[in-house]
Formats: C-alpha cells, structure tokens, sequence
C-alpha cells in the first residue's frame, strides 16, 4: 500500500516535469540558503566558546569619558599595573594575563616570513588553557629568548622535520624554539602563529608601573561561582590612582575599567584597538531575519503551488473514492506525496550546502567548516522542517481533497467559492513581493552607497597609486638610495616614503599648546608623517601658504600644516605662521577622507616624519605614468627593494585596492543582498507562477467562452493580469515606506551618504512588475491561444 | 433466483440551485433482483446518472429508502457505507477514469489495497483477470497508451477485480466506435451470464436491449417499465 503511494506521488511528479521542477527547485533554494545562513550564525555565535570556562574569562576594558576616536571612547586595552594589581587584591580573581599581537617578520636561513605574533606572559595558558602539542609550554614564556610555534608555522618554516631546538630571527634577536602549540580555530576572537615573551617589548619595563600607558590587553579569569559585575565595582576603586595620574599628564579624562565577558567580545564588541576586525550582532540579526524570511517565503510557495495543483488533481480523487478509497487512505497518500517531495528537497539542499560552502565562506570572508556532528543539531532541525513544511503542505490539500464529493470530483468542478482560501493565497502573494521589493530597493540603495564611496573626490587622487608596506629598519635608513633607484624606471613617476596612506589615518592624541590658547583647552588631533613628495604624489590642495621644502633646514623640524578640519576647531581664519604644538604652522591642506565614510573629518597635522622615531615601519608609494604592463613596473619594484632590503618581504598592492577593502563588511553586505533579493524574487515569481496556474485552470472555461465571443488574446492576458498587478500594487504600497526607514536607518551609519532618490522606489516596482507580468502572460498567453473548443470540453 | 438485491422506496434526490429547489430524482419505486440485467435510458437530465451514483453510493438520496441486502443504506454511518460499497459495487464510467499515473496491472489492483488483501492474493487475482480479459500483454502499460476499447476493458476488469455482486455502468460505451460497443456489450452479458448483477445507463436502444430490464426516466421519474 505505502510502496503503491509512493509510486503514485513519483510518477505525477516525473510527469509534470516543470511544476516539479519549480516546486522543489524552490524549495531547495530556500532550505539552501536557510541551513547556509545558519551555518554563518552558528560560526559567529561560537566564537571563543572553545575555550576551557570560557563563560569565565573576561578581557579588561576602559571608557575614557570625552576622549573620542574614531567615533567611541571605549578602548580595549587596559594598563599593566592594572593587572597587576587586580592579581595581587582580588583572590576570586583565579589567573590574570597581559598580551599584544602584531604582524612581524620571522626569519630562518634568510627566508622571512610575515607572521602574526602573540606577545604575552606566563599566566596566558592559565586563562585561555591553549592546547601544547610538543615541549614546553607555559614554563617557555619564562624567558624572553624562547619561542612556542604552532603547529602549522612550525611545519611552514621547518617542514616535517622536529624543530624544538631550532632557533629562528625575530627582530635581529635570536629565539629557540621550545614548544609546539595548536593553532588557535578560525573561531577565536584573535589569532597568531607564535607565541613569545612580552618583554621584548621595548617600553614593558617602564609600562610595568605607568598607569596611563595603555599598550596591552588583558584578560582574567574568575573563580568558580564568582559574579564578575561586583568584581568590576570593585575595581572602580582604582579610579584613585589613575585620576592624579592621568591629571599629572595633563589629560582632562580619566579612564572607566570595567569586565567583558571573553564570549561577548567577537559580536558586541566594537572599542577602540580591538584586536581583530570583530563581528556585529547588527549582521547576525539582518542574516537571521533574511534566512527565516526566504524560508517561509519558499515553504510557503511551495504549499500555495501544491494546493493550487491540487486542484488539477480532483479528478483522481474521485477515480480513488469510486474504488473503494476511504478518506484516510486520499489523507495519507497526499501527506506522503508531499513529504517525499520536501524530504527530496532537503538531501538536494543538503548536498548543495556541503557543495557551495567554500563559494559562501569567499563571500562572506568567513572560514566556515562543515562538520557534521557539531552542526548535527542544525540538521535535524532542517529535516524537522522539511517534514513539517511537508505536513502543512500536503495536508491542506488531502484534507481538502478527500473530503469532496466523488461525483462533483469525477465532473472536474470544485474549487468554488473558495474566496477565503483564495484571500489567503493572495495575501501570501502580496506577502512575498513586499519582501522582493524591499530587498531589491536595498539591494539598490547599497550599490548606490558603495558607488558614492568610490567615486567621491576624497581630497587626492589615488588613481595610479600603488604602495608597499615595509616592516624594517634598514629602508629608513636608506631611503634615499631607494627613491632614486625607483624613480629610474620610466613608469614610475614619483616615489613618496611616509608612515601611513591617507586613507586610514590613526594615530591620534591630545594638543594644548597653541596661539591664543589661553585657557589651556585641550584638542584631539590626528596625525600623519610624511616626506617632501607626499602631498605633491596625491595631488592634495594647499589652501593657505606652502607645502614642505627641502630647502628650508626648520621644515623637517619644527614645521606643521593643518587641515581645514583643525583651523575650523581651534576658530582660526588663517594659521600661517602661528605656534602649534612644539612648531610653527607654515601650510593648510584642503579637508581630506583620512579615515572611512562612517567618520566624520577630523583635524589633523601633517609633519615630517624625519624626526620620528619609528622607523620599522611604513609605506613606499609610487604613483606610475600608466597601468600598461604593470607586471613589469611591480616585479621592477620587488627586485629594487629586495636589493636594499633582502629579508622584506615586499607586497605590491593598488591603493584602490586597499582603499576597497575598508569598506569589506558593505562590499560583502552588498554581494549577500543581490544574491538574496535574486533568490527572492525567484520564489516569489515561483509563488506568482503558481497561483496564475491555478487561476488560469479555474478560468479555463471562461477563457474558452470569451475566445468564442470573440475576444482577442491580448484582451484575455489584460483580463488576468490586471487582478495581479493589483496584488504587486499592494505589496509596493506597504514595501516603499518600510524599505525607506530601513535603508534611512542603514545610511545612518554613514557621515558621507547619499539621499535616497523616488527613482530608487519605481526602479525596485518596476523589476517587480516586469517579474510579475512575465510570469502571467507566459501562463495565460498558453491558455488564451489555446483552442477554446477543448476548453468547453470539459465535460 | 430471485434474491432482492436492493430496493428503493419513494427515494428522492434533490438539490439546491441558488433559492430554487431542483428535484433530481422523484420519488422512485425500484426493486433489483441477483442476476438482472438493466438498462436505464431517457434523455439528457433525466436523472439516469444521479439514480447510478445514488445506488453505488457516490450520491446519496436526500429522501425515502434505500435497502441493500437488506440493510438501509439511508441511515448508515458513512464507514459502514463505505465498507458495504467496497465489498459489493463496481463503477465502470463512460471516460474509463483510470488513473493516469498508474499501468493496466496497478490500475486493476487499486481496488484490492484498499480492502487491505495480502500481496501474494493481489497478484493472483490480478493475473487472473488479465488472462480473461486477454490483457496480459498489455499489463506494464500505461493508459494512454491504450485504445479507448482497452481501455474500457482495463476499467472493467478494474470494477470486477473484487468479485462486486453489482456492476454500475454510466454510458460506457458513449466513447467507443461500434466496433469496440460492441465487444463491450457482448462483455456485459458474459458477466450478467456468469450472475453479475448489472445496471447500465444509456441512451444506445441498441445497447438497451442487452439488459433484461429497460427502464425509462424522464424529468426523475419512472415512465415506463
């Protein structure tokens, strides 16, 4: 009996190749995406809960009241005497650590390699417990001349041969390597490749005692059963020592400490000097609703296709009733069919996610694994839902079904004043086009933002730019050599080497000495050092005096130029020859991006970086004459600095590639609204094309009748169309002024934005529209050109 | 041989069209013997159709009595219904209604699921039924594949596969040539022969005279006997 509904449901659907084919194709794509969607959210709510009493690790962070950079004031760091003395005054305080990470360069028998380094002490494998894969672990942080190795770093330089006891070269100091640790998951809030002593740091010792200097993380551990906010009143106690101390430096702030739970931080954390780029709990909530959104969108096109299919389907039912079917049998054999089809479904989809995993993980920038058993859960919920969307499907039309008359079944009428049933499956139509057309509206919205971010004039030209970032001393020193060996190429037009692009700016810190600065008020100015080409290599506007010159010795000394931004601050008119700081101002430099759209344009002072003292690292930027064999200029570039510096490793990159990339999360947000509002409007048209068929089959007689009376194709395509236009209509109505208020909310986050246009509106019904009218007239033109003679016949 | 198989007193099937009430059927007396043979005609509308559907069941009266074998089919519970229906009554339709999805040996054995018969029975009776019909070759096809005299064939082996003691046939013959008409009719008396009860509907004289019994409907009502 079960194998006979089987066979009943396999071969109706093998030979309605195309409604099955939409159907389940629907269906797929929904569960496709839902069980992808969740995939991502599971991987960015796990972060950090692989580590051993992660619920009891928290990082120590500071507001600092009135200092804001970079548009907060918290800031994820916490000062080393801080630690120290939580350590010494609070017993429920189980362990205590202090770390940093940075990009760094190993060597072994002259090969580099850019890695990124842990920097920490001891009590680090007490917090995080890192696994210790071969020798020592937390015993070689006792040292500041040994190294731990991942495993996949150690198997990088070394290969498959043992490398405890080998030594490597970090910044000219020699380091044994006495452990082998595992390489921290994709899923860890920071990651590295090395692990050694923080000492190395050249300012540890004197940080040791200074409250105000604020170069390092820390995280702690509490005991068992401890409630970690009484702990944080507590350590407000500190504010004593580090309000004189923060005074005595002339600071007008002081800082806030409080505790982070250590799993709060990959999504609700966005301070100041986060380690990593973290996530956002604003994505996972946009994600979540976007995959339960398609979701119910497809099931439920797949429930309103089946019903409406239904209908063509009265006749077998009364073909069963005449023999001898009762209505359990008409009840199972529809619920078995349907579930056949949604469990068939869920293995295609299932196949699909394991296929399309890597694609998703490139969009998404994530490193999402599939593995089975930690996402079993996930699955047998899916196939929960595939079963119960199965049900629900099914069930409406055996219900419906078995319960018809088997005469009025036989004759095909049925399906008559069914006007609430049909108000439902309007009502979903309007449903899943005001989903269509929100998405495509902020599909539009972020092109548009995207757009406007690259094509605004930023203050200089970065067209033909390409910069390579050094990590070594040994270019500052020979600087010099370096430019004119660049510049000998003919592609290479000018040659700048300065601390940092303009793109990006961040160092930042607080001025009180100027003119006029009676009060002794206090001023947060960002700053960037550079050479005499830098202003001249992007094309920036001096708007008031001169740039710097190699003819005038105090220049590389004591000269500043200011932003429009800053002389708007500190409420000059002009600046030439003013004090500022420790010098003279001689320029002002029209308003410049330094940093991202999000951030407004703040002051800044521009210096020559001569005088500074970090020399280890900065950018050579080139600006070419043409990209015309670039190949050429960038393997020119390469050799020439390896030749001076031989252990850099050189990277060539486009400065519109670098500029892109700060804006990663909106590329990638963008990339994922396509593709979404895409698969939307598919369902949706999916969901049109079904209820058209069901219409159009309903009206199949009166097609025939008004073709007999004369009315011409196009009048019968106007006829049908029209109802669902309306339905579009409707669901335009309802989606412009929520996609309004969204996409306002969006652009929100954006200083530079642009406005939303109307056009945006009728571009978004327009698509919906033409996706819709499409559909209707593919269905009815079939119907309308039919021949109405086999429409009367249906009898 | 003069078991009464059913009777109908004074049944009556009407329906409600907008605020009129349409008598379909009026007040007909009927008594149906083991072993007759009968051929209901009259013109469109006359309520053969109805009257079939209402003795196989499909319909019911909305007023008087229906015995058969002797128990009231007015006042059953559907399941009984259903369960005296399955036991006792084949349809056999003028448009065949086999199902599409299944071939000639599925389509003969549907009826045999739903009275829950063991597999090895099933394939038995089946092939059975096959050899008689000499339809053995055509077993793995699927209706459309058939000619609309194989067809009716398969639908007929379909309505006697569980051994019913009442066979009801709306016009089926109404899509066959004369050719296929007749084989068919000729069928119909070899089973009415073998002690199949048999009531037909048609509008064929020529297919009338097969039945032992032809009796006349016009506007619902008995005219002529």
């Amino acid at each position: 009996m079960i194998k006979n509904y089987f066979k009943i449901a396999w071969r109706s659907l093998v030979k309605n190749k195309v409604y099955s084919f939409i159907n389940l194709s629907g269906l797929t794509i929904g569960m496709t995406c839902f069980i992808l969607i969740a995939f991502y959210i599971q991987f960015e709510s796990s972060f950090d809960k692989h580590i051993k009493d992660s619920d009891r690790i928290y990082r120590i962070v500071q507001q600092q009241k009135g200092n804001d950079y970079k548009g907060t004031d918290y800031f994820a760091l916490a000062p080393l005497p801080l630690t120290t003395a939580i350590k010494q005054d609070f017993p429920e305080v189980e362990s205590i650590t202090n770390l940093d990470i940075w990009d760094t360069l190993i060597v072994n028998d002259n090969v580099s390699f850019s890695e990124r380094g842990l920097f920490t002490t001891m009590s680090f494998f007490d917090v995080f417990n890192t696994p210790i894969l071969e020798g020592d672990g937390k015993e070689a942080l006792r040292e500041s001349n040994t190294i731990l190795l991942t495993e996949s770093l150690a198997k990088k330089i070394f290969g498959e041969a043992p490398s405890i006891g080998k030594t490597v070269i970090h910044n000219k100091e020699l380091l044994t390597v006495s452990g082998i640790v595992a390489d921290p998951p994709k899923n860890q809030h920071f990651t590295y490749s090395f692990i050694t002593s923080l000492k190395k740091n050249s300012p540890y010792d004197n940080d040791l005692t200074d409250w105000v200097s604020n170069n390092y993380y820390g995280y702690l551990k509490l005991g068992e059963g401890q409630d970690y906010e009484v702990l944080e009143k507590k350590i407000s106690s500190y504010e004593d020592i580090t309000k004189p101390a923060y005074k005595a430096n002339g600071f007008q702030f002081y800082p806030k400490f409080s505790l982070q739970p250590l799993e709060d931080i990959h999504l609700y954390s966005q301070m100041n000097m986060e380690i990593e780029t973290n996530g956002d709990i604003k994505y996972i909530y946009f994600f979540a609703l976007l995959a339960i959104i398609i979701l119910v969108l497809a099931s439920v096109n797949y429930m309103n296709l089946a019903t409406s299919r239904s209908a063509h389907r009265t006749k077998e039912v009364g073909v069963f009733k005449t023999l001898g079917a009762r209505k359990q049998n008409l009840v199972f054999q529809y619920l078995s069919e349907s579930i056949i089809l949604t469990l068939f479904s869920f293995v295609v989809a299932f196949l699909l996610v394991v296929l399309l995993l890597p694609e998703f993980n490139k969009l998404l920038g994530k490193n999402i694994l599939f593995n089975f058993f930690a996402n079993g859960w996930l699955l047998v919920g899916m196939l929960f839902i595939a079963v119960l969307v199965g049900c629900l499907s099914g069930l409406y039309p055996a219900v419906f079904l078995s319960k018809i008359n088997p005469v009025a079944a036989l004759k095909g009428v049925s399906f008559k004043n069914h006007n609430s049933k049909s108000l439902l499956r309007n009502t979903l139509v309007v449903g899943q086009f005001i989903a269509a057309i929100t998405l495509i509206t902020g599909s539009i919205i972020i092109s548009q933002q995207l757009e406007f971010i690259q094509e605004k004039k930023l203050g200089f030209n970065k067209e033909h730019i390409m910069h390579v970032s050094y990590f070594n001393e040994e270019i500052y020193n020979k600087e010099g050599v370096i430019r004119d060996a660049l510049l000998n190429h003919p592609n290479i037009n000018k040659v700048s080497i300065s601390n940092q692009l303009p793109i990006n700016v961040t160092s930042q810190g607080p001025i009180d000495v100027w003119e006029d600065n009676i009060d002794k008020q206090q001023l947060y100015v960002y700053r960037t050092y550079v050479d005499y080409e830098f202003l001249d290599l992007f094309e920036m506007n001096i708007v008031e005096g001169r740039g710097f010159s190699k003819e005038i010795a105090s220049d590389s000394t004591d000269a500043y130029m200011l932003n429009e931004a800053a002389l708007k601050k500190l409420g000059w008119k002009t600046a030439v020859g003013k004090k500022f700081d420790r010098g003279t101002v001689i320029g002002v430099v029209e308003d410049f991006h330094l940093q991202t759209f999000n951030l407004s344009i703040e002051p800044l002072y521009i210096r020559m970086r001569r005088e500074r003292w970090n020399k280890n690292n900065g950018q050579i930027i080139l600006k070419v004459k043409n990209l015309n064999k670039i190949e050429n200029t960038i393997a020119f570039i390469e050799k020439t600095i390896k030749s001076v510096a031989p252990l850099d490793i050189v990277e060539v990159e486009f400065m519109d590639d670098t500029y892109l990339k700060l804006y990663e999360e909106e590329e990638r947000l963008s990339k994922a609204f396509n593709l979404f509002s895409l698969l939307a409007l598919f369902i949706a048209g999916m969901g049109l094309f079904g209820l058209v068929s069901f219409q159009v089959f309903q009206r199949t007689k009166e097609i025939g009748v008004r073709k007999v009376l004369g009315s011409t194709v196009f009048d019968i395509v106007k006829l049908v169309s029209k109802e669902f236009l309306k339905l579009i209509l409707v669901a335009f109505i309802v989606a412009t002024p929520m996609a309004y208020v969204l996409m306002s909310k969006w652009l929100q986050d954006y200083i530079y934005r642009i406005e939303i246009e109307w056009w945006v509106f009728a571009c978004a019904g327009f698509i919906a529209v033409s996706i819709a009218l499409i559909t209707v007239i593919l269905q009815v033109f079939k119907a309308a050109t039919a021949n109405p003679i086999n429409a009367l016949k249906t009898e | 041989m003069n078991t009464k198989l059913l009777s109908l007193n004074e049944a009556t099937r009407t329906v409600n069209s907008g605020s009129n009430k349409v008598t379909l059927l009026d007040k007909i007396n009927l008594q149906v013997n083991e072993g007759e043979f009968i051929s209901l005609m009259g013109p469109s509308g006359s309520g053969k159709s109805t009257l079939l559907n209402c003795i196989g069941m499909l319909d019911e009266f909305t007023g008087g009595g229906y015995t058969f074998l002797g128990e009231p089919v007015h006042s059953m519970k559907e399941k009984n219904r259903s369960k005296l229906y399955k036991e006792y009554i084949g349809f056999v339709f003028q448009a065949y209604h086999l199902i599409d999805e299944l071939n000639v040996w599925e389509n003969i054995e549907t009826p045999l699921l739903y009275k829950n018969i063991k597999s090895s029975e099933r394939k038995a009776l089946v092939a059975d039924m096959l050899d008689r019909f000499n339809i053995v070759g055509k077993k793995d096809l699927f209706p459309q594949q058939l000619s609309g005299g194989q067809q009716q064939l398969v639908g007929i082996a379909r309505a006697l596969i569980g051994k019913p003691k009442l066979i009801l046939a709306d016009e089926p013959t109404g899509n066959l040539n004369s050719t296929q008409s007749t084989e068919i009719m000729e069928l119909f008396s070899q089973l009415n022969k073998e002690g199949v009860t048999i009531i037909q509907a048609t509008h064929s004289e020529q297919n009338a005279v097969y039945g032992s019994r032809i009796i006349n409907l016009l506007d619902g009502k008995i005219v002529e006997e």
